[in-house]
């Protein structure tokens, strides 16, 4: 064998060797030469992605899951080495990465829990990768533990979460802050006891606004001093007999929107702005259902009792009407991105462009009311009044559908960061289900309330119950990273 | 014939190409920019061979008519992240190893980024799934780990498993 390949290597002219191997591949049967064409393709393979420009690898890489890039460099010492070298040292394979995910959002709140070195390091995409990837397996292992769970005499009327600090108001005026860190919380006194509020939203590190349920005002606090700053009225000259400032919400840079009865309140903190108040429809008594916003694109959606669907610009102050014939009610609505899906009151579920209020689809599997809408990248989740859980891709196709339980579902929420949903309602009903199988990862028992409000975060499930006394349940995802909160169960009264 | 462009590939070979073709390459277009759209210059590929130049000329002809992309617009980094090869692109892309990465060069180099994109895609696709061994089979890469070496990188790198 050995002369044979150093004869033929001997070779130099191109046409005798050509008509050798002529020969020598003739008298082969056919399923040998096949085998050889296989063997040539290995040999003629050669590893390009190894001689790439360290910008396009971390392209490539970027589309892989951290499985798949670390495959890739296992397969040998120097691409190990280059690309542990890639991987570790070079920030921007991590940062590429976690923003596949879409993890890169996540960075103030995770990145916080890391010691000041690493935050320094130019490791912190890695470490946030790693933190957020633990995070989403505790998610889909259903691995949490009942935190906080505190009991307000009157029930929860309205509740926030932001910057690591969870508001609650309940009925009466009774407002809390939570933190997260300190598991302390703290009451923020009100002037008149009598006053009563209807909204919360909790705005940025520094502000706390509160809606007031009978003369459309808005208070805003200072959360470090718990002082008023400002107390704002809206529509004062309005004959409109709700004056009640609902669905509070802040946007970025420090400014606040609401609905006061027909009107949109759209304001900053600092400095009030000119014209605020933007008529939602002409109809005084018209009941708006939900104001959700999409921070990315500064736009809010605004949904009506009556079956109106409209979208607001924040940065431009103009209405974009939605196209649609239906009359019927719009009870729930929820934005991501530049799609927005609403659910109405004899079931159906429609999706919209954020961009121009065009109508993506609409479908309708069931008579019974939307209660809770919720979208996530590639599709939209419903849930009704009958306990039944929708998945919806943006064509308007029915991909899932089961019956979570008997009694309604109030909550739902696909996760923002990871691939669970979330469903909470009556009979102290909580599941967690993976979004992605729509296989039911845990159906928490011992669940205490009744679901009304729903709060998520990269760490934690934050519950609100109907009725009085009013209780906030906090679910820990946190676990197993060294950042554990205390366990404590509280309750007080105010 | 007005509206064309004549490009002068690394091996010398002169392409004709028409003008609203080929400005989906941000240098070509920033050439055609800085030395005039004159009929009569010749602008130089120097980094690309007259076959791939081909290739990339045929490509952008199946896209002429597609809204020029920008890398800043969420909505293109979102839809970036999620959307699959196109049909039409999938097939273009299927060529051999060596071919795929002269692409990956030359759009890298003409700076298309649609097509930089597919193509990575392209490759991350044959990467995805696959294990350390089935990778260096299909790249042909010498394994020179010793067995302890392997476990000892697998311990270390354990919680990248499962994701």
């Amino acid at each position: 064998m050995k002369e044979l390949v150093t004869q033929l290597s001997a070779i130099s002219d191109a046409d005798e060797l050509d008509s050798l191997v002529d020969q020598f591949l003739q008298q082969l049967p056919e399923n040998v030469i096949r085998a050889f064409a296989e063997r040539a393709k290995v040999h003629l393979a050669h590893d390009f992605v190894a001689q790439f420009p360290p910008e396009i690898t971390d392209q490539i890489f970027s589309y892989l899951s951290g499985k798949d890039v670390l495959n890739a460099s296992l397969t040998s010492r120097e691409r190990l080495q280059r690309d542990r070298r890639a991987a570790i040292l070079r920030p921007s394979l991590w940062r590429a990465l976690c923003k596949k995910n879409d993890w890169v959002s996540l960075e103030r709140t995770l990145l916080g829990d890391l010691t000041v070195v690493d935050y320094q390091s130019e490791n912190i995409y890695r470490r946030l990768y790693h933190r957020a990837d633990q995070l989403q397996r505790n998610w889909k292992n259903g691995e949490f533990k009942l935190s906080t769970r505190t009991v307000r005499r009157n029930r929860i009327q309205a509740l926030d979460h932001a910057n690591g600090r969870t508001a609650a108001l309940a009925h009466f005026g009774n407002l809390t802050i939570d933190d997260e860190e300190t598991c302390e919380s703290i009451s923020i006194p009100l002037e008149n006891k009598r006053e009563r509020f209807s909204s919360v939203a909790l705005a940025g590190e520094n502000f706390l606004l509160v809606g007031a349920e009978e003369d459309g005002c808005v208070l805003i606090f200072n959360l470090a001093t718990r002082k008023l700053l400002d107390r704002r009225y809206y529509l004062e000259d309005s004959n409109n007999n709700s004056l009640s400032v609902d669905h509070l919400i802040y946007f970025e840079p420090n400014s606040y929107a609401g609905i006061i009865g027909n009107t949109l309140i759209v304001d900053s903190i600092h400095q009030r702005s000119e014209k605020s108040n933007f008529e939602v429809s002409d109809d005084e008594n018209i009941e708006v259902t939900s104001l959700k916003i999409s921070s990315g694109w500064n736009r809010v959606v605004v949904t009506a009792w009556n079956g109106l669907t409209k979208i607001f610009d924040l940065e431009k102050k103009y209405w974009i009407d939605c196209a649609s014939i239906s009359s019927e009610g719009v009870i729930c609505s929820d934005v991501k991105r530049n799609r927005f899906v609403t659910g109405g009151a004899s079931g159906t579920v429609r999706g919209w462009s954020l961009v121009d209020g065009k109508l993506l689809f609409s479908a309708q599997k069931t008579y019974d009311e939307i209660l809770d809408v919720s979208c996530g990248e590639a599709n939209a989740a419903s849930a009704c009044s009958e306990g039944k859980i929708r998945i919806w891709s943006w064509t308007g196709q029915q991909l899932r559908n089961w019956s979570a339980q008997l009694g309604a579902i109030r909550c739902l929420e696909i996760h923002p960061y990871f691939d669970v949903l979330l469903a909470g309602g009556d009979a102290k009903f909580l599941s967690i289900w993976d979004h992605k199988t729509g296989k039911l990862i845990d159906r928490i028992h011992r669940n205490p309330l009744n679901v009304d409000k729903m709060i998520v975060t990269s760490k934690l499930l934050i519950i609100a119950g109907t009725g009085s006394p009013g209780q906030i349940a906090t679910y820990n995802f946190n676990l197993g990273l060294g950042s554990e909160y205390i366990e404590k169960e509280t309750a007080f009264y105010i | 014939m007005p509206g064309l462009v004549t490009l002068v590939s690394q091996d010398n070979q002169k392409i004709e190409v028409e003008l609203n073709v080929i400005r989906q390459s941000k240098v070509i277009s920033g050439m055609l920019q800085d030395l005039g759209e004159d009929e009569d210059t010749e602008y130089p590929i120097p980094n690309v061979s007259h076959a791939i130049l081909k290739k990339i000329i045929e490509w952008c002809e199946e896209h002429k008519d597609d809204a020029p992309i920008d890398d800043e617009d969420p909505n293109y980094q979102e839809k970036k992240r999620t959307q699959e090869v196109p049909r039409w692109d999938a097939e273009f892309l299927k060529v051999d190893q060596g071919t795929l990465f002269e692409i990956i060069l030359a759009a890298n180099y003409l700076d298309i980024g649609r097509l930089l994109d597919f193509a990575c895609m392209t490759v991350a696709d044959q990467i995805r799934g696959k294990t350390p061994e089935e990778i260096r089979k299909h790249f042909n890469i010498k394994n020179d780990f010793t067995e302890e070496e392997m476990e000892q990188i697998k311990k270390e790198n354990e919680w990248c498993e499962g994701n």
